[in-house]
C-alpha cells in the first residue's frame, strides 16, 4: 500500500516570529502580534525610562505611553529602521516631553539642590558606599547631568547601542553624539570621582 | 597641554573606548597609551565608570503590564469610536462627502466674496474690540506651572512660595489686620521659611493613612488653585485671584480638620517648631466640614475676578482664562522659566517708576484693593470685604499666631526728581528714581534741555488705591502715548551716554599729549 505524503504547513508561534513579521501582522490586523511585541520589548523600554528618570512610580505610566504611540503609528511604519531603535526614538521623545514639563519645576526647587548636589554627593562617596548604596549614588550621578548628556550615556553604556543607533533615536549627527558621550563621562567621571579612581 | 587638547584627548579616549575609532584612529591612540602615563590612566578610569553604569540593577519586571496596557489601548479606541457621530466603518465615505462639501462651499464663497468680506470685516471689528476690552494682552503665562505637593504644604504653613531658584525672589501672603490681607511679590526675598518636606509632617504628626490620602488631596486642590491664581502677561501685567489671599489659610484648615485632637496638638506643635505664623485654635468649636473647605479649594472659574497689575494701572476685571489651554501654551514656550521670571522684575522696576503718575491720574474713595510699589517690590493689599469673595465669613478654626508687621519692608524712600525735557516746541515731563544714572544725567543737565525740579512731597508715599467701581480698562493710545515719551528719554539717555564717552576720550587724550603725535 502506497502511502502518499502531503506537506503539512507547521504552525510557527508568534512568540517565534521576528520583529518585522509581527509589524507586518500588526498592520494586517492580527490581533495577538502586537502583544507579542510589547512583551519582546518592555523591559528594555521600562529600564530605559527608569534610567532616564530613576523613579519607580512613573515608569509604568510612561512606558504605557511609549507603546500606545507605538500602536497608534505602527501601520506607517516602513522598515526604513529597527523596530526596536524607532521604540527607543519613541520612549527618548516621550521622556524629554516629561522632562520638559518638569523643567518648570526644576527652575523654582531643584536647580539650589542641584547647586549642591556635587558637594553632597561627594561627601557621601567619601565614606565607603555599601553595595545597595552604589546604585544610589551612581544614579544620582546620572540624574545631575543635563537631560541631553544623560540620555546619551544611559542609551549608551546601560543599553549597549552604538553611535549610529544612539544618533538615529536622538535625531543627531554622530559626532554630536561623540561629543555628548565624552562629555557626559567627563561630568560623571567629576562627580564620582572617589568610587572611580577607587575603582580604576 | 592646553585644555583644549585635553578634551580632544579625553573625546579621543572615550570613542577608543566605545570601539568607534577607525584602524588608523585606533592606532594612534594605542600609540598615545604607550608612551603617556596620564591617558592610561583616564582610560582607566573611563573604563572603570563604565562597568560603574553597566553593572546597575534594572527595575524589577511588571506584573500585567499588557492587562493595563491594554485596558488603555481599549479605551483609546472607545474614545475615538465615541467622537464619531456615526459608525467607524463609513469614515471614508464621510470624509469624501466632506471634501465634496468643502469644495463646493469654496466655490459659493468665491462667488459671493464681496459680501463675505463686508461681513468678516465686522466681525473683525468686534474680534479688535475685544481684544482692546482685554487688560491682559499677548501671551498669558501661568507665574506658577507644576507646583509639588511639598511647595504647596509649605506655601499652607508659611504663605510663601519662591519664584525664582535661588528664592531671591518669592510671592507671600502676609495677614497684615483683620482687615486686610497682602499678597508681596518680593525681588530681595526678606525672611525666607524654612524647607518643609510631607515626610517631616508624616514623622512629627503621625496621621493614619485614610487622613494622609486626605491631606494629599488637599494639597493637590491647593497647589492647582495656587496654579490657577498667578498668571503674568507679556505686556509685564500680572493678574492675581484675590482668592488667593487666604488660599494656604484654607488649606492649614483643611489639614488641620482632618486630625484628631492629639495629632491636632502635634500640629501645632510642628507648625510652633518650624516659626509658621499660624497656630490651630481648635479647642471646643467644631471643625469646618470637608465640603466647606474642599469647596473653598476648587478652581477659579473661567470668568473670575482678578486683580491685574499693570506698570500702567491696577483693575479688578472678569478675565476669561482656560488654565489648561493657558498650562499647554506654557510648556511650548521655551525657556519659559526665565521669561516669567523676567516678567515679573520688569513689572516690579516699572511699578516702581511709574508708581506716582498712577497715583496722580486717579481718585479712590472707598478701595478695597490696594496696591503699594516699591523698586525691589509690590504689594497687593485686598479688604477683608471685598465683592469678589466667594465665603466672605471668616475661618476660625487657624489664626494668625504672629502677627505680621507690614506687607512690605519698610525701607528709606529712594528720592525723586521731576524734570522737564524740552524739544522744539513740545515739552515733556517726568518723574523718575534719583538712581546712578539720573545723578549722572543731573550733573550733566547744563545745556541739554532738561530743568529739574523736586517732587511734589504729596506724592512721595508711593500709595495708589483702587475703586472698582471707578475702574477703567489701559486703553491703546494711553498706552502708545506712554511709550512714545518713554522712546524719547531713551534716547536722550543714550545721547548724553555718547557726550560722555566722547568727553572721557579727550580727557584721556588731554592726559597722554605723546599719543596725539601719531
Amino acid at each position: 500500500m502506497a502511502y502518499q505524503t502531503v506537506a503539512q504547513p507547521v504552525e510557527v508561534p508568534l512568540q517565534a516570529k521576528s520583529d518585522e513579521v509581527l509589524i507586518t501582522l500588526v498592520q494586517q490586523g492580527e490581533p495577538g502580534a502586537f502583544r507579542v511585541l510589547v512583551e519582546r520589548h518592555q523591559e528594555r523600554i521600562r529600564n530605559l525610562i527608569y534610567s532616564i528618570f530613576h523613579e519607580p512610580e512613573i515608569v509604568d505610566d510612561l512606558s504605557q505611553e511609549v507603546f500606545i504611540k507605538a500602536y497608534e503609528a505602527l501601520p506607517n511604519f516602513r522598515f526604513q529602521s529597527s523596530f526596536y531603535t524607532w521604540l527607543y526614538r519613541i520612549a527618548v521623545n516621550k521622556s524629554r516631553d516629561e522632562l520638559r514639563k518638569r523643567k518648570v519645576r526644576r527652575w523654582f526647587s531643584l536647580q539650589t539642590l542641584l547647586d549642591s548636589s556635587d558637594k553632597d554627593l561627594s561627601s557621601k562617596i567619601a565614606v565607603e558606599p555599601r553595595d545597595n548604596e552604589l546604585q544610589e549614588l551612581v544614579a544620582a550621578g546620572l540624574q545631575s547631568l543635563p537631560d541631553k548628556y544623560r540620555i546619551a550615556i544611559t542609551l549608551k553604556d546601560i543599553d549597549g547601542l552604538s553611535y549610529e543607533e544612539i544618533a538615529e533615536i536622538m535625531e543627531c549627527e554622530i559626532g554630536t553624539v561623540k561629543s555628548r558621550l565624552s562629555r557626559a563621562r567627563a561630568m560623571l567621571r567629576r562627580v564620582l570621582e572617589p568610587l572611580v579612581k577607587e575603582r580604576a | 597641554m592646553t585644555q583644549r587638547s585635553k578634551t580632544e584627548r579625553f573625546e579621543r579616549l572615550s570613542a577608543y573606548l566605545d570601539h568607534e575609532l577607525n584602524e588608523a584612529q585606533a592606532r594612534e591612540v594605542e600609540e598615545l597609551l604607550s608612551r603617556d602615563p596620564d591617558a592610561r590612566r583616564e582610560l582607566g578610569e573611563l573604563i572603570s565608570l563604565k562597568s560603574l553604569l553597566s553593572s546597575g540593577k534594572g527595575i524589577p519586571p511588571s506584573i500585567g503590564f499588557w492587562t493595563r496596557l491594554s485596558t488603555a489601548l481599549d479605551r483609546r479606541k472607545r474614545e475615538e469610536e465615541n467622537l464619531l457621530p456615526f459608525p467607524r466603518k463609513y469614515l471614508p465615505a464621510v470624509t469624501t462627502v466632506a471634501a465634496v462639501l468643502v469644495v463646493a462651499l469654496g466655490i459659493v464663497l468665491f462667488e459671493q466674496r464681496e459680501n463675505v468680506v463686508d461681513y468678516v470685516s465686522q466681525q473683525s471689528e468686534r474680534v479688535q474690540r475685544a481684544v482692546e476690552d482685554n487688560v491682559l494682552k499677548g501671551s498669558i503665562l501661568p507665574l506658577f506651572s507644576n507646583v509639588d505637593k511639598n511647595q504647596a504644604l509649605r506655601f499652607a504653613m508659611f504663605g510663601t512660595i519662591p519664584l525664582d531658584a535661588k528664592a531671591e525672589t518669592e510671592l507671600r501672603v502676609d495677614e497684615d489686620s483683620a482687615k486686610w490681607v497682602s499678597i508681596n511679590v518680593d525681588k530681595s526675598g526678606a525672611a525666607k521659611a524654612p524647607l518643609v518636606t510631607i515626610q517631616d509632617f508624616v514623622d512629627e504628626v503621625r496621621p493614619t493613612r485614610i487622613q494622609l490620602q486626605i491631606i494629599d488631596s488637599l494639597l493637590d486642590l491647593g497647589r492647582h488653585k495656587l496654579e490657577g491664581s498667578v498668571f503674568v502677561a507679556e505686556d509685564r501685567a500680572m493678574a492675581v485671584h484675590p482668592e488667593l489671599s487666604r488660599l494656604n489659610r484654607d488649606m492649614l484648615s483643611g489639614i488641620a480638620a482632618t486630625l484628631e485632637p492629639g495629632q491636632r496638638v502635634r500640629f501645632n506643635r510642628f507648625l510652633q517648631d518650624r516659626k509658621a505664623p499660624y497656630t490651630l485654635t481648635g479647642g471646643q468649636q467644631t471643625p469646618p466640614s470637608m465640603d466647606r473647605i474642599l469647596s473653598r479649594l476648587r478652581l477659579p472659574q473661567q470668568t473670575d475676578r482678578y486683580v491685574v497689575v499693570s506698570p500702567e494701572t491696577v483693575v479688578v476685571a472678569g478675565l476669561r482664562i482656560d488654565i489648561d489651554s493657558v498650562r499647554r501654551h506654557y510648556y511650548r514656550v521655551e525657556a519659559r522659566g526665565h521669561a516669567v521670571s523676567v516678567h515679573v522684575d520688569g513689572l516690579i522696576r516699572r511699578i516702581a517708576e511709574r508708581d506716582v503718575n498712577i497715583a496722580q491720574a486717579r481718585e479712590f474713595p472707598s478701595p478695597k484693593v490696594r496696591v503699594f510699589g516699591d523698586s525691589e517690590a509690590f504689594s497687593i493689599q485686598i479688604g477683608s470685604g471685598w465683592e469678589g469673595f466667594r465665603n466672605p465669613e471668616p475661618e476660625l478654626w487657624v489664626k494668625p499666631r504672629v502677627p505680621v508687621a507690614s506687607g512690605i519692608r519698610r525701607r528709606q524712600p529712594i528720592p525723586t526728581v521731576d524734570f522737564q525735557y524740552s524739544s522744539g516746541d513740545s515739552a515733556f515731563y517726568f518723574n523718575i528714581n534719583l538712581d546712578s544714572i539720573m545723578i549722572r544725567l543731573e550733573k550733566d543737565a547744563s545745556g541739554a534741555g532738561l530743568e529739574f525740579f523736586k517732587a511734589d512731597p504729596r506724592l512721595r508715599n508711593r500709595v495708589f488705591e483702587v475703586n472698582t467701581g471707578r475702574m477703567r480698562h489701559v486703553t491703546d493710545s494711553a498706552v502708545l502715548a506712554k511709550k512714545k515719551q518713554w522712546s524719547k528719554l531713551d534716547s536722550l539717555m543714550r545721547e548724553m551716554e555718547k557726550r560722555e564717552l566722547l568727553q572721557e576720550k579727550e580727557r584721556r587724550n588731554r592726559k597722554t599729549p605723546g599719543a596725539r603725535q601719531f
